[in-house]
């Protein structure tokens, strides 16, 4: 009778999170491997640079392997890391001056993925490439605080009180945060799309 | 605007669709979250590696956590196992530490023996370690220091009494008590019942201390 052998289930965050906190690198090692594309996307979005959210990033994982011993569990753990995230890209932002040429060039290089065709139809095709360029480009000129409300409740589909807890504010101002810059969103992207909409 | 506000949690949230909606809002919104989901994911070139030298740059810089509950260089040890733990000197820097933490496994210090693991004992922390260890003392917030009871508040007819009391109970009062007048200087020396004594004669009066007359 051939024996079946079941997959050790991963260890949840707050069991590597122990065991870091116990001197076992290579569990925080695991929660960096699990985490850093999340954070990455995160900051991104906030900085519209790939070395600067790269350099964020890493920045991230370092504060919070430095403070480790400060995490309450109660938390999740990716809503503490956003919430390190949050405030090292809002430092990041207040301290470094605006590179808009660069960052117009960054974004059209981050806009290279999209000539994949995605539809069989080439006119439909190209309706929805406009469209997501012309989404990227009103996302990078929101406030930083509507970019991050967006990202984590759209595109990481974050509940509220996630989001909340990573904003540092309550659930009802994280769903009026949201509405608010779907509204802008929106705004830009009829602007960008030469449409006309109500204000 | 009340109704694009309902449109928009309907399409982003699942919120009922309002009566009446403009359905090429609705068709426009739901474009928007469709792309807004389809965001480029860029490769995150940061790895272990990159993470493990920043690690080891911040320890060199001595950025350790104040007043951490626990002790990071011992997280950064245990990379090296506990040997190296417990037989590393109490005052080695941390980036020492760490980067004996990282080593590569043929440099890392040989894991002991079974048996002699049981004999490993690990150092006590030092006094300053322990004294980074302790818990910080928990300061009242400012607002609650400031705080003061609040002092009785006498009764009106209490106050009128002070102020102007009865004709009985000034009578009654104690008289001011004279305050105690100076010790007056002292001019001279009369004892009673004693012979006379020619001046200069020095005569005991007490607990060994002598007067001397006249001198």
């Amino acid at each position: 009778m051939p024996r079946m052998e079941t997959l050790p289930a991963p260890a949840s965050d707050g069991a590597l999170v122990s065991r870091a906190r116990a001197g076992d690198f290579s569990a925080f090692e695991a929660l960096f491997e699990r985490h850093r594309t999340l954070v990455f996307r995160f900051v991104y979005q906030m900085v519209g640079r790939t070395d600067d959210a790269e350099d964020l990033t890493q920045e991230v994982f370092v504060r919070a392997f430095q403070n480790l011993g400060r995490y309450r569990d109660e938390a999740r753990f990716t809503t503490w890391l956003l919430k390190i995230a949050s405030n090292l890209a809002a430092d990041r932002a207040r301290s470094s001056t605006r590179r808009t040429a660069l960052e117009q060039q960054q974004l059209g290089e981050g806009l290279r993925w999209m000539t994949e065709s995605r539809n069989e139809d080439p006119v439909e095709n190209l309706q929805h490439e406009r469209m997501v360029e012309a989404v990227r480009a009103a996302m990078a000129s929101l406030a930083p605080a509507h970019r991050e409300v967006l990202f984590l409740r759209d595109v990481e589909e974050m509940e509220y009180k996630e989001v909340a807890a990573a904003l540092g504010c309550s659930p009802g101002g994280a769903k009026l945060r949201a509405l608010r810059a779907r509204k802008a969103l929106r705004q830009r992207v009829a602007a960008l799309m030469g449409e006309e909409v109500d204000a | 605007m009340k109704d694009l506000d309902r449109v928009i949690e309907h399409v982003f949230d699942g919120a009922p669709l309002p009566e009446g909606a403009d359905a090429m809002e609705v068709r426009r919104l739901r474009a928007i979250r469709k792309a807004l989901k389809e965001a480029p994911i860029h490769e995150c070139r940061v790895s272990v590696e990159h993470l493990r030298n920043a690690v080891l740059d911040s320890a060199s810089q001595h950025k350790r956590p104040a007043r951490s509950a626990w002790a990071w260089p011992a997280l950064l040890a245990g990379a090296a196992g506990a040997w190296a733990l417990a037989t590393r000197p109490a005052a080695e820097a941390p980036e020492i530490v760490a980067s004996r933490a990282f080593a590569e496994p043929s440099l890392a210090l040989p894991a002991p023996e079974p048996e002699d693991a049981a004999s490993l004992v690990v150092p006590p922390p030092s006094a300053a370690a322990a004294k980074e260890a302790a818990p910080t003392p928990v300061r009242k917030p400012r607002r609650e220091r400031r705080q003061r009871p609040e002092r009785p508040v006498a009764p009106a007819a209490l106050v009128a009494l002070r102020q102007d009391p009865p004709a009985a109970l000034r009578e009654e009062a104690p008289p001011d008590v004279p305050a105690e007048p100076a010790a007056a200087p002292v001019e001279e020396v009369v004892i009673v019942g004693g012979p006379a004594q020619p001046a200069g004669t020095a005569i005991e009066v007490g607990l060994g201390q002598e007067v001397v007359f006249g001198g």
